[in-house]
């Protein structure tokens, strides 16, 4: 984990550095390449905790433009990052050392809808939340709903492999991408997937979805849409601790009714919440639990009574069904508004994203309580229990080097119980620079190797989005020097393929 | 078909052990269970044959949390009994059901693929031999992971071209408390108003079954749903109705009949099945030669053409049809002249292969597994 700050000025600019920004200029356009260090500025950041500043970013508006702009990085070893709206987690679109900024803000079109076969062409940079609404109209919806939904990117969400709370039987991001165009890392452009079902070979798509900008840059996708359900339920229930939320979240699954959503609040995360969005839960209560159920209206309402009456079986304290769309929005609204709303209670937070088997929800609770408690800090739970991906937000002020540290290191113990208990350490937010050096914990080396194999096959000039995803022999991260000038990067870059070092 | 006598390794190391030592001296067939096996071209220049139908046996099951991990060589039928002993499936009802590694490296499918999705959306992790003789893991035991790369979906489809699958992890679900079958018999083109009627709607029926003979009139729709009673209840009132506009009638049948019906082109002489979008399924009939016997699935855009060897040449034609709707063939079974003439497969390939290109060298950087099994292989060899 690394969260030194780092030096704002950011890379010198230096002569070879001025020149290649020159190139860059003529083979994407003047219009579309911004260098100047104020505007730069605004692409240093994302939703982590890590910052680095681009030698340049580039706005393109097609894949032609795209490919020509990895096609002279590749052949220059300079490092392509591209970002989609920047709200990630995990740190996959800081340009860690440098390099180029591939910003997708100016592909943002849906290219078609075609409801006879439920598939939507959209470009990468669309707001994921502007398909469903452009959707809604026809009764059609596109599922994978990220908290971020409003700002994130569908092809960062391909980048990513986003879920979202209705992703428990809806599926994640690959259940939803039936094909894609990708730049590849010398700059060809290839067509995989098909709008037709098990095309044959291997499934090619499912690689490049969560792939976080390292085997290809997405310049197209054919997202699958579904038929809004005819109906929902949304039901909000309160019990007097997590350990009997999770039982219930237990107890309702082996009923045999999957709900379409099961989210989980504790008791901290409930005060911030309820007194920033007002969304009407008990803030006395240990855990609230929102679940959400979907489908035709027959036999829905029979179905939202077994589950409240299997949660006042394992103990639940205040049970709601919402009324109305009013009521139900302002149940999602406290819950889709959670992160945000930490700021009522700590100045930072910290915010993880393990998975464990859902069975193991209380033991891990458990485990993020007293992760946090040996480090004196507070952490509030919002998460996707149906899943059993937390969302521990650890509480700090990272003003304060020490609490920092501390809360990095519940952060990594946290990591490391999701392992144990045979989970994994990301189910959502991308392994990226965050999580990268913790992969060797949970996968053995065959599959480690297997990884750098697959990244050296996909990109040996290490152009794309290098030091994420796998731990680095050779990071820039080192002798804590973050920005390097261009021709280090270069050479950085030769030396790590020279050493056949991944990345 | 392999002419070589495989081993049969019964533990992981020993496959990967196995796949290492073939794969020092020559290219090796990787097999499964063998139920699949002429569906897809033989290994080039296999020297040694490794098969994974003695790796067999459920390792885990929590019915709490709705996942199972199985060796590869389990029969899918063992799977879904041990499941089914706790209310749950796996809801993939390929034909042959043959084994688990067989189900995902031939990315088979049935039915109620219109409800529950395909292969890549049940699987959730793998374990794999490897030529470098190392046993990798990719995924894992959780319904969401995004750690490293998603390996696993390569697996699916890969036809053993990234080495041996040796165990595999499910998502599974409840089964449904209530099931229930029916059949509309009647003429074509009133089946298909009533089969568009329903698809258009979208209305979740477990599997939409069209079958008939082309150019014949004995054509049927077979609709299942799966649910709570009144989900059930309100799916054949709608099939009823959608059976009556057409000015038809829905028979409640036996939910059995659907699944025998899916089960017949894998007793066929020649088998050709073709994936197109799936708005253009119904039409495709049109194109199709006559005399030929079809299943096809409207809501997911499955298209089974089969019949006896001596339809051979009839189906020859199918694939220039399917390509020009946006599709791709499959020629699961045919005869020795079909299978000379066409070959295994119609597809595009925009790219793909070069994909493909980067994970074989990842993963089998020699070349060794089950050379020229898939679709690409193909495409790369006629350059």
């Amino acid at each position: 984990m690394r969260v030194e700050t780092t030096t704002l000025e950011g890379p010198p600019v230096t002569e070879s550095s001025a020149a290649f920004i020159e190139r860059l200029r003529a083979v994407a356009g003047d219009a579309d390449v911004l260098a100047d260090p104020q505007q730069l500025r605004l692409y240093m950041y994302d939703g982590s905790i890590d910052r680095a500043l681009p030698i340049a970013v580039v706005l393109p508006r097609d894949a032609a433009q795209i490919s020509r702009v990895v096609r002279l990085c590749h052949d220059e070893g300079v490092h392509v990052t591209p970002r989609g709206a920047g709200t990630g987690l995990s740190g996959g679109s800081i340009p860690l050392c440098g390099g180029i900024v591939l910003s997708s803000a100016r592909m943002k079109a849906i290219l078609a809808v075609d409801l006879e076969n439920a598939t939507a062409t959209v470009q990468p940079g669309l707001v994921n939340l502007d398909l469903s609404k452009h959707l809604a109209p026809f009764g059609f919806q596109y599922v994978p709903d990220p908290s971020s939904q409003g700002a994130c990117t569908i092809g960062g969400n391909v980048a990513e492999n986003s879920g979202g709370p209705h992703t428990l039987t809806g599926g994640v991001t690959t259940n939803h991408v039936l094909a894609l165009e990708v730049v590849l890392a010398d700059g060809e452009r290839v067509r995989i997937g098909s709008p037709a079902p098990d095309p044959p070979g291997p499934d090619l798509v499912g690689v490049m979805c969560g792939s976080e900008g390292t085997i290809g840059i997405v310049t197209e996708i054919l997202c699958r849409i579904v038929r809004t359900w005819e109906t929902v339920r949304t039901l909000m229930v309160a019990f007097e601790s997590c350990r009997a939320a999770s039982e219930a979240v237990s107890a309702v699954i082996s009923s045999g009714i999957i709900p379409t959503a099961m989210e989980m609040m504790d008791h901290p995360a409930l005060g911030a919440i309820e007194a920033f969005s007002h969304a009407g839960y008990p803030v006395d209560a240990g855990a609230v639990l929102l679940l959400e159920l979907e489908g035709l209206e027959d036999g829905i309402d029979r179905a939202a009574q077994r589950v409240l009456g299997i949660c006042r079986e394992s103990g639940a304290t205040e049970v709601r069904l919402a009324k109305n769309d009013e009521e139900r929005e302002a149940l999602w609204k406290g819950r889709k508004k959670a992160f945000g709303a930490m700021g009522r209670i700590g100045p930072s937070y910290y915010v993880q994203d393990g998975v464990i088997p859902r069975t193991r929800l209380p033991e891990m609770l458990d485990r993020v309580e007293e992760a946090a408690r040996k480090v004196g800090l507070r952490v509030a739970n919002v998460f996707h229990a149906g899943d059993g991906n937390l969302h521990p937000l650890i509480l700090f002020d990272e003003r304060d080097p020490d609490q920092t540290k501390r809360a990095i290191a519940a952060g990594e113990e946290i990591l490391r119980a999701c392992i144990e208990l045979g989970g994994s350490i990301t189910g959502e937010h991308g392994v990226g620079m965050e999580k990268r050096d913790y992969m060797a914990l949970q996968f053995p080396p065959a599959t480690m190797e297997a990884f750098h194999a697959l990244r050296e096959a996909c990109d040996p000039e290490r152009t794309l989005n290098p030091y994420k995803v796998l731990p680095s022999g050779l990071g820039c991260a080192e002798g804590g020097k973050r920005q390097k000038t261009l021709a280090q990067m270069q050479e950085m870059a030769h030396q790590a393929a020279a050493a056949g070092d991944a990345y | 078909m392999s002419v070589m006598e495989p081993s049969c390794p019964v533990t992981y190391e020993e496959a990967a052990q196995a796949l290492h030592e073939a794969a020092s001296t020559g290219n090796a067939a990787i097999l499964g269970g063998g139920s699949r096996e002429t569906w897809f071209p033989p290994a080039r220049e296999a020297r040694t044959a490794i098969s994974s139908s003695a790796l067999t046996g459920i390792v885990r099951y929590t019915p709490a949390d709705l996942t199972v991990c199985v060796r590869a060589g389990t029969p899918l039928e063992e799977v879904q009994r041990a499941l089914g002993e706790h209310g749950q499936w796996l809801p993939l009802d390929p034909h042959p059901a043959g084994s688990v590694g067989g189900v995902i490296a031939a990315n088979d499918n049935g039915p109620v693929r219109a409800r529950y999705g395909g292969v890549r959306d049940a699987l959730i992790g793998v374990r794999v031999a490897l030529p470098n003789g190392s046993v990798a893991r990719f995924g894992g035991d959780v319904v969401k992971n995004v750690a490293g790369y998603d390996l696993t979906k390569a697996y699916v489809g890969s036809a053993g071209a990234f080495g041996m699958l040796v165990e595999a992890t499910f998502k599974v679900q409840p089964l449904p408390p209530v099931v229930r079958a029916w059949r509309i018999e009647g003429p074509t083109a009133a089946l298909r108003e009533a089969a568009t009627s329903l698809r258009s709607r979208e209305l979740p029926f477990a599997a939409l079954d069209l079958a008939g003979t082309t150019g014949g009139q004995a054509w049927h729709l077979g609709a299942l749903a799966h649910g709570e009673i009144e989900v059930v209840d309100r799916l054949g009132r709608e099939l009823a109705s959608a059976a009556s506009s057409a000015g038809l009638h829905a028979d409640e049948t036996d939910a059995g009949a659907i699944e025998a019906q899916a089960a017949r082109p894998s007793r066929a002489g020649a088998w050709m099945r073709a994936g197109v979008p799936r708005a253009a399924s119904l039409a495709l009939l049109d194109a199709l030669p006559a005399g030929v016997e079809v299943i096809a699935r409207p809501s997911i855009g499955i298209v089974e053409v089969y019949g006896p060897e001596a339809d051979s040449e009839a189906l020859g034609g199918v694939a220039a049809v399917v390509a020009e709707r946006g599709g791709h063939v499959h020629l699961r079974l045919g005869g020795a002249h079909l299978r000379a003439g066409f070959g295994w497969w119609r597809a595009r390939d925009e790219g793909g292969s070069r994909i493909f290109g980067m994970l074989k060298r990842a993963l089998d950087p020699d070349l060794r597994c089950n050379a020229g099994r898939t679709v690409y292989d193909q495409h790369t060899e006629e350059g």
